[in-house]
């Protein structure tokens, strides 16, 4: 164990067909840490979670959890490993129940007792619980983020990525999102948070990476965050 | 001509039996089709290698006869799915679709291959035979298969309801056949859910083999071809996209060919295809989505 790094990218590159959507690109996460990925649209932001995931497979490079290689092509096998990814757009299951959104996560589940975990969510998040039998498709689109993250934490993952999770919702939706963030960062969980908002993940993480062109292009701390000029910059350059 | 006065309770009951046979193997159709996006083709030829082996084994006692069938019939659909849907899983669905053609095909040849062995094409199945018997119930014969058609379509519809709303593997088929690459996200083993959709239509396919088997006993290499394609035309007008609607549509069409074979006069039984097909283009100009679907449901992305 050097260091304590729970999540390691090293070197990676990935492509869409000829074109290299990441490169050369190493990050890690810290244990218990909340790192931020910012950048523009197209930086690579989120090809960087689907090539965690194993979704994409890196042409160069690896990627390590606590140490060990994990491998392209099963997203199965990497959520089963313990890392869990909130997907852009939140991707839940409209036809299901909340519960039976939540009864999902449980698949990428190592051991333990099942129902804890739902109670925990619920009790992280109120308005689940008291629509835990509804239609999750008639949830607003605040509800249904909060939702995608409920069902990926109980599967107790020591990894959480989340793409974009404030897209698309009203200003005081996106504090209900940060604050369930903080919360999770109460419990240890290691966090990777992709993002449009910079100077609030600027702010809110560790660290955060900015991506470019899929390169890394600096990385910022809390400190930098009200100092606009190197905001700006991070962006443009 | 009074039409309504030749469908009388005998071809309801036959109409009723043949939509339930229909509606097991469009179930068998619809949960492949759920996980994979694929229109299995050689479904068909699951049913008839089962009806096979119980010809094959027709001197061994019937619940010998009835296992042997289920076990071929099983692990050949695991064989099919390991062999071929699975090295395709990424590929279009032309290029599935065709592929089953090339298998249902081939299945067909070996078949040929296996049973001219004794000079004559065709095996009789007759240790299940006796099924094939009528009792008279108010003045209606029934056929004892009509019976065990009926009752397996009943208790296997209403098993696959609590399996697939009650238990973790069926909430997670249910997942995949919505967006599987979200559920593999969540950790849902692609393999397993779909091995485990691929048994489930095999047992179905094994079912069938068996009731078409006593209706039907002398075997032949398109043995269930007709009803494969008369199956999948129904599992469309229902609404592939979702299993409750592709089955409604194989009960449909089953009972619509029963009930016009017995209102067309025996000379004229040649025009049924013709009759079933014109109804069939009627509904689909009338409802493209399908008869029972809400709405027009979109395709949802593969694996």
């Amino acid at each position: 164990m050097s260091d304590a790094r729970i999540l390691e990218l090293d070197g990676v590159e990935v492509r869409h067909g000829s074109v290299a959507a990441v490169r050369d690109l190493d990050l890690h996460l810290l244990e218990g840490e909340i790192v931020g990925l910012i950048g523009p649209n197209g930086a690579g932001k989120s090809t960087t979670l689907h090539a965690i995931m194993g979704v994409l497979a890196p042409r160069a490079g690896e990627i390590r959890l606590k140490g060990r290689p994990l491998r392209a092509g099963r997203p199965e096998d990497v959520a089963r490993a313990g890392i869990a990814l909130v997907p852009e757009g939140r991707r839940i299951f409209g036809d299901l129940s909340v519960e039976e959104n939540l009864r999902l996560g449980l698949a990428a589940r190592r051991g333990g007792d099942g129902g804890s975990a739902l109670d925990a969510v619920y009790e992280l998040f109120p308005i689940l619980a008291a629509s835990r039998g509804r239609q999750a498709g008639a949830l607003s689109g605040g509800q249904q983020q909060q939702l995608a993250i409920g069902r990926a934490l109980v599967a107790s993952p020591d990894v959480l990525l989340l793409d974009e999770p404030s897209l698309g919702l009203a200003p005081t939706v996106v504090d209900v999102v940060f604050a369930a963030l903080a919360a999770i960062r109460e419990r240890g969980v290691s966090v990777l948070l992709v993002e449009q908002r910079a100077q609030r993940t600027v702010a809110f993480a560790d660290r955060t990476y900015v991506l470019g062109n899929g390169e890394l292009r600096m990385i910022l701390t809390p400190a930098d965050a009200d100092d606009t000029e190197r905001m700006i910059a991070a962006y443009l350059s | 001509m009074n039409v309504l006065a030749v469908v009388d309770a005998q071809t309801l009951v036959d109409a009723v039996g043949l939509g339930a046979v229909y509606a097991l193997m469009a179930v068998g159709i619809g949960l492949v089709f759920g996980v994979l996006r694929l229109v299995n083709f050689a479904y068909g030829q699951l049913v008839m290698a089962g009806a096979y082996t119980l010809a094959f084994t027709s001197t061994w006692p019937v619940a010998g006869s009835i296992a042997a069938c289920f076990a071929v019939v099983i692990a050949l659909s695991l064989l099919m799915e390991r062999a071929v849907f699975r090295p395709l899983r990424t590929s279009s669905p032309a290029v599935m679709l065709v592929t089953t053609f090339a298998v249902a095909f081939l299945l067909q040849s070996v078949a040929l291959i296996v049973d001219v062995r004794d000079d004559t094409i065709g095996e009789p199945a007759s240790s299940v035979a006796p099924l094939n018997q009528a009792i008279s119930l108010a003045g209606v014969d029934v056929r004892k298969v009509t019976l065990v058609a009926v009752g397996v379509a009943i208790v296997a519809l209403g098993l696959l309801a609590l399996l697939l709303g009650r238990t973790t593997i069926g909430l997670q088929m249910r997942a995949a056949a919505a967006d599987f690459r979200t559920a593999r996200l969540l950790g849902v083993r692609a393999d397993r859910v779909i091995a485990f959709a691929v048994v489930l239509s095999g047992i179905l396919a094994a079912a069938v083999a068996v009731i078409l088997t006593v209706q039907n006993p002398l075997v032949s290499p398109d043995f269930a071809l007709k009803d494969t394609i008369v199956v999948l035309v129904g599992v469309v007008v229902g609404g592939i996209d979702r299993l409750w609607t592709a089955t409604l549509g194989g009960f449909a069409i089953g009972f619509a060919t029963g009930v016009i074979n017995g209102a067309l006069p025996t000379e004229q039984t040649v025009f049924l295809p013709s009759a079933v097909f014109a109804l069939v283009i009627l509904v689909l100009i009338l409802r493209p989505a399908g008869l029972f679907a809400r709405g027009r449901g979109a395709l949802v992305e593969r694996v």
